[in-house]
């Protein structure tokens, strides 16, 4: 097209503005939670029990909790919290995941089957009830929290890069590699799992906000991150006692969760439209 | 059609054997000696042998899982290491709580959820567009114990309008079913208006409309029909979602179901307890799968064929 530059770029903008802003955001929780210590205006463990429970005023914008501790650095903290949940569940999911599909997919037949009955049994558990009785066993800590969601949400990497690989397989130039003599490990390597990354990295952008969500469900409910671990679910159970007096305790930690979410599914959206607009409505 | 159907039929006890094979081996990890904990701190090592014997925890594993499958098929799920009352009897008298919970937040994401995402789509790109996607991606984004936490906060302690917690008149189940409706009705909206728009620019659209019908049979009689399959399919999937929800919810609510219960047997390690809660919870979601499953082929002709 010969339009003026001017409107090409305002034209790219407005087409993906879902990764820009997303993006932007996501990269802002990233710094946020790098740069705690210099951000936070307190120590989010220090107690001051002379100004509990105070309401958002000039010296705390986010007011204070039960114990005096400042909320607005127990918020910017909580970001290292969110930072790791997604990190070490996502990566978990995606190292039992994928090769497990790509194996499906690859192998076909009884080994096929097989894979996909155990990857349905998980898929039948409503996430939280399998993380629940995974945390029964293991015990309640943030590491065995992210455990239990990485192993929810195998499935859905399973599955994924199983159609991948079954679609893929079928391409022409899988069928020259294999005409050239490639060994099936170079095939699966080279040529499978290179061309199924973007749509990994697609869902992996749009599984992110529901690990905060349901991290946050568990530390929620004292299955997850233990006190005084400054985490997010866990602040607003810690609010919920004084949810009549002091709303703030909750609220706050509750909006920074709904933006993070908000961002990553944007970037995901915008990801997937971008690199594959024929998955729109299929992950 | 049948094959398809008597092949379901066939898999579903399959699926929950398995799952209660999971479950039940799960839990056998669990920390701790299940007989100590039963027979009591003060219990001398006889008395925690004889009770690892009338436990059956020295059998070999297969043989307790062969039991506890008999004894649940005849609806004996164990005794309750915390209150020692029968698991079966505590499961009766919370699982009608969550269920009615659970229904009444299905029905309204399910109404509102499809209404708005097809208003959403007919109307594209106007103040109803914007105003249902705005509330979708709202109501994607944020946990469903801080609306209800928030939700509290306003209508029961600023406004005084409804009731802070508990069970008993209808005032009651706003709160908790509106907040575990907020993110099923989201995701179920969104799904609703993508399906519909899919639909709508078909040329089967086109030639209804070109032979002169109303906009309304149009969109009614030939767009809907189409548009609801992948809707129900998602339908079904929120059913889980919502049950999961519910322990949360409940948690939140004070409200005496099975997501509390549960919540309560993991903190007290009460370990009979949270497999049928588990098995309870997981039985009900595979069984709604079923007959959504069943009921797509019902509204799917294509399948009819395969």
């Amino acid at each position: 097209m010969n339009l003026p530059k001017k409107y090409r770029i305002n034209k790219i903008i407005k087409k993906r503005k879902g990764i820009i802003l997303g993006g932007m955001l996501v990269l802002a929780l990233i710094f946020t939670g790098i740069l705690a210590p210099w951000l936070a205006p307190y120590d989010p463990y220090r107690q001051d029990l002379n100004n509990t429970l105070a309401p958002p005023d000039q010296n705390h914008p986010f007011g204070t909790d039960n114990f005096g501790r400042d909320i607005l650095s127990r918020v910017i903290y909580g970001a290292r919290v969110s930072l790791l949940e997604i990190f070490v569940s996502v990566s978990l999911s995606l190292i039992i995941g994928v090769p497990l599909g790509l194996i499906a997919g690859f192998f076909g037949g009884r080994v096929d089957q097989l894979i996909m009955w155990c990857l349905d049994i998980i898929f039948a558990f409503p996430g939280i009830l399998l993380a629940i009785l995974i945390v029964s066993v293991l015990g309640p800590s943030l590491f065995n929290m992210l455990i239990a969601i990485a192993i929810f949400s195998v499935p859905v990497y399973g599955r994924l890069t199983r159609n991948l690989t079954l679609t893929i397989k079928e391409l022409e130039y899988v069928g020259a590699a294999k005409a050239l003599g490639a060994t099936n490990k170079r095939i699966i390597f080279r040529h499978i799992l290179k061309n199924a990354f973007a749509p990994l990295i697609v869902q992996a952008s749009l599984t992110a906000g529901g690990v905060i969500l349901s991290a946050s469900s568990l530390s929620f409910l004292g299955l997850g991150v233990q006190p005084p671990i400054a985490e997010w679910g866990a602040m607003i159970s810690n609010g919920r006692s004084f949810i009549g007096i002091a709303p703030h305790l909750s609220f706050f930690p509750g909006i920074a969760i709904a933006i993070v979410v908000l961002s990553f599914n944007m970037l995901g959206d915008g990801l997937r439209d971008l690199l594959d607009p024929k998955l729109k409505n299929k992950i | 059609m049948i094959h398809y159907i008597i092949k379901k039929l066939l898999v579903f006890p399959l699926v929950i054997i398995t799952v209660s094979l999971i479950i039940f081996a799960v839990l056998r990890f669990i920390p701790g000696d299940p007989a100590r904990l039963m027979a009591g701190k003060q219990a001398t090592q006889e008395a925690v042998e004889q009770m690892r014997e009338r436990l059956g925890l020295n059998q070999h594993f297969f043989v307790q899982y062969g039991k506890f499958l008999k004894n649940a098929v005849k609806g004996d799920l164990g005794v309750s290491i915390r209150s020692e009352k029968t698991v079966i009897s505590i499961l009766g008298k919370s699982f009608p709580n969550t269920f009615k919970l659970v229904i009444v937040s299905y029905v309204i994401a399910v109404l509102i959820g499809v209404i708005a995402g097809i208003l959403a789509a007919i109307y594209q790109y106007s103040w109803i567009d914007q105003v249902v996607m705005f509330l979708a991606i709202l109501g994607a984004s944020t946990a469903n114990f801080w609306v209800a936490l928030m939700g509290m906060n306003l209508f029961a302690v600023k406004l005084g309008w409804l009731p802070l917690l508990g069970t008993g008149s209808w005032k009651h189940f706003i709160l908790p079913a509106l907040s575990l409706a907020w993110y099923p009705t989201a995701l179920i909206a969104r799904m609703s208006r993508s399906s519909m728009l899919e639909v709508i620019r078909q040329d089967y659209i086109k030639t209804a409309r070109a032979k002169g019908l109303n906009e309304f049979k149009v969109y009614i009689k030939h767009a809907l029909r189409n548009a609801l399959i992948p809707i129900v399919t998602v339908i079904g999937l929120h059913f889980g979602v919502l049950l999961a929800g519910a322990v949360v919810t409940e948690t939140v609510f004070n409200w005496p179901g099975l997501g509390r219960l549960l919540v309560d047997a993991v903190r007290y390690r009460d370990y009979p307890l949270i497999q049928g809660s588990v098995l309870l919870s997981v039985t009900s979601v595979v069984t709604v799968n079923f007959v959504v499953d069943l009921l797509i082929t019902q509204i799917n002709p294509r399948l009819k064929f395969d």
